[in-house]
């Protein structure tokens, strides 16, 4: 009976976990579908389509209007602006647009080959708490000029489950927001990342503070580990044997590092508490 | 002349702290302990925030002193009878000094990096309130209250410190005991009641151009004026602007 009740519960959290496997799957089809539909040559009869879905793609797909998407139009040769870094998905969208229907960059196309999706599991859920957090998904795009294929990309997205929105988007050509990591150290970190949230809520400070840490010791460039870290040793929740000049001190160092390497709202976040504790 | 005066005092206020440098350290929030200026007078409050502005800054690299511009209103149950305060741009000595009140707050608050945070704090104020009280413009009699002002203020604090700004918003309760009062019946201090006041702030703290900016009121829940002395009731309301240059606003227009 009891085998059985257990086999149960484990079908139903598999099954949900597939179901939210597959809206995510479903989510990043239909944001790859519609930039198929933005490629397409501009007719009269589509034109106002490609416009919307064109104004819409930030807000319906991605968690964040200023999230960045991965600069590939340095690979393709089409960044005339020579954008340095990441953009922002508005940005990428332009471009991307820009490249299809800027006549002296016509005879470009693309189409999606391929898409698979795994979600992060998060081993140290308790039973009855095993809700999905994410999903990875991978897809492989190919550019083709004058119809023979030359830029094949895989795109690396992570959707987040319970807004079921994307809140990452890399491929090779990413540099800022993940450091250089490619698409597994992305999976690494933010399982640990979510490992380390799980810890907080549950009040396991002390563990905790010990994920973020081995975080920004793999990956030094992630920003928010440090944000993470210094709220929590202004908050008294980590650290209790460090003096308070020695607390002080690393509050204000990894604020200063989350400003450098956090992403724009880790980035304003770090930036605003350093005024708020030092003024 | 006095818009020169007031310009050079606002101009000075502004670029003041153009040459200086504060350090940087974590400051403890928790502790409340401030000096509270107002006065009816700008030049009065400009010259203040001059004096005070560089003392926060070089001398003790913290935003104790606040300021304030205080704006007092009379009214009274007698028909025709006025009372005006005395004129707030005038620069005799009475009024440079007119609705002067100058105290210290001293208090607890949580300081986390959450949504919303509280505290509580006592105060002790001193204020000296000037006005005219008479039937025609022409013909106003001086008066002149002094009193004391001892309460509780409660803050409730909106905005987690990821944001660059926050909503303080403050309630308290004040009793207000005579110390002194002037006028054409004479210095007798029981010409003037004892009673409560309440107090509302709402302050806008920021990192641009408004912060630590908000209004105030100061509201009498008594009769000023002793029933032994004049017929007439007596009610007076405070409104103003309250506002504080701290080190690091002396900083960021320094690099601007």
């Amino acid at each position: 009976m009891i085998l059985c009740i257990v086999c149960y519960t484990l079908l139903v959290a598999s099954s949900n976990s597939d179901m939210e496997l597959s809206k995510a799957e479903r989510k990043v089809k239909d944001m790859f579908y519609d930039l198929e539909a933005i490629s397409e040559p501009i007719t009269e009869s589509n034109k106002l389509e490609i416009d919307k879905k064109k104004i819409a793609f930030s807000e319906k797909y991605f968690m964040l209007t200023d999230q960045y998407a991965p600069n590939e139009f340095k690979l393709l040769g089409t960044d005339e602006q020579g954008y340095p870094t990441d953009i922002a998905v508005r940005t990428y969208i332009n471009m991307f647009y820009d490249m299809f229907h800027n006549k002296k960059m016509a005879s470009y196309s693309f189409e999606v080959s391929d898409m698979f999706g795994k979600t992060l599991d998060v081993p140290e859920f308790k039973k009855g708490e095993a809700t999905t957090q994410f999903a990875q998904i991978r897809v492989r795009k190919v550019y083709s000029k004058n119809n023979h294929p030359f830029v094949a990309l895989e795109d690396t997205l992570i959707v987040n489950i319970e807004h079921m929105k994307i809140c990452q988007w890399t491929n090779k050509s990413s540099i800022v927001h993940i450091g250089n990591s490619d698409g597994d150290n992305l999976l690494d970190i933010e399982q640990l990342k979510a490992n380390a949230a799980l810890a907080y809520n549950r009040k396991q400070y002390a563990k905790a503070y010990q994920i973020y840490q081995s975080i920004i010791e793999r990956f030094p460039k992630e920003g928010d580990p440090y944000y993470r870290m210094a709220v929590m040793l202004y908050k008294r929740q980590s650290g209790d044997t460090l003096r308070k000049k020695e607390r002080n001190r690393l509050i204000l160092e990894y604020l200063d590092k989350a400003i450098v390497y956090g992403g724009s709202e880790t980035s304003g976040c770090a930036d605003n508490m350093r005024y708020w504790i030092t003024c | 002349m006095k818009k020169i005066i007031l310009f050079a005092l606002v101009s000075i206020s502004v670029f003041q702290n153009s040459y200086s440098q504060s350090y940087e350290r974590i400051k403890n929030h928790n502790l409340i302990f401030n000096c509270d200026i107002a006065s009816g007078n700008p030049y009065t409050i400009a010259a203040s925030s001059i004096l005070t502005g560089l003392t926060n800054y070089y001398i003790l690299n913290d935003a104790f002193f606040e300021n304030s511009f205080a704006y007092g209103i009379y009214s009274t149950d007698t028909d025709n009878l006025k009372v005006k305060t005395l004129n707030p741009m005038g620069i005799t000595a009475r009024e440079l000094f007119n609705n002067m009140q100058v105290g210290l707050k001293l208090g607890y608050q949580t300081y986390s990096p959450e949504f919303f945070n509280f505290g509580l704090y006592s105060s002790a104020h001193y204020k000296v309130e000037q006005f005219e009280v008479g039937y025609n413009d022409d013909n106003m009699d001086y008066h002149r209250a002094q009193r004391m002002l001892f309460g509780a203020t409660a803050l409730f604090s909106f905005g987690n410190m990821g944001q660059a700004s926050r909503v303080i918003v403050e309630a308290g309760c004040r009793y207000s005991m005579r110390l002194g009062y002037t006028s054409p019946l004479g210095e007798e201090k029981k010409q003037l009641n004892n009673g409560l006041v309440s107090h509302y702030a709402v302050k806008f703290a920021s990192r641009g151009l408004w912060q630590n900016i908000g209004i105030y009121a100061d509201i009498n829940h008594f009769d000023l004026w002793n029933d032994s002395y004049r017929d007439s009731k007596l009610k007076n309301v405070t409104i103003g602007i309250t506002w504080t240059i701290t080190p690091q606003q002396a900083d960021s227009r320094r690099d601007e």
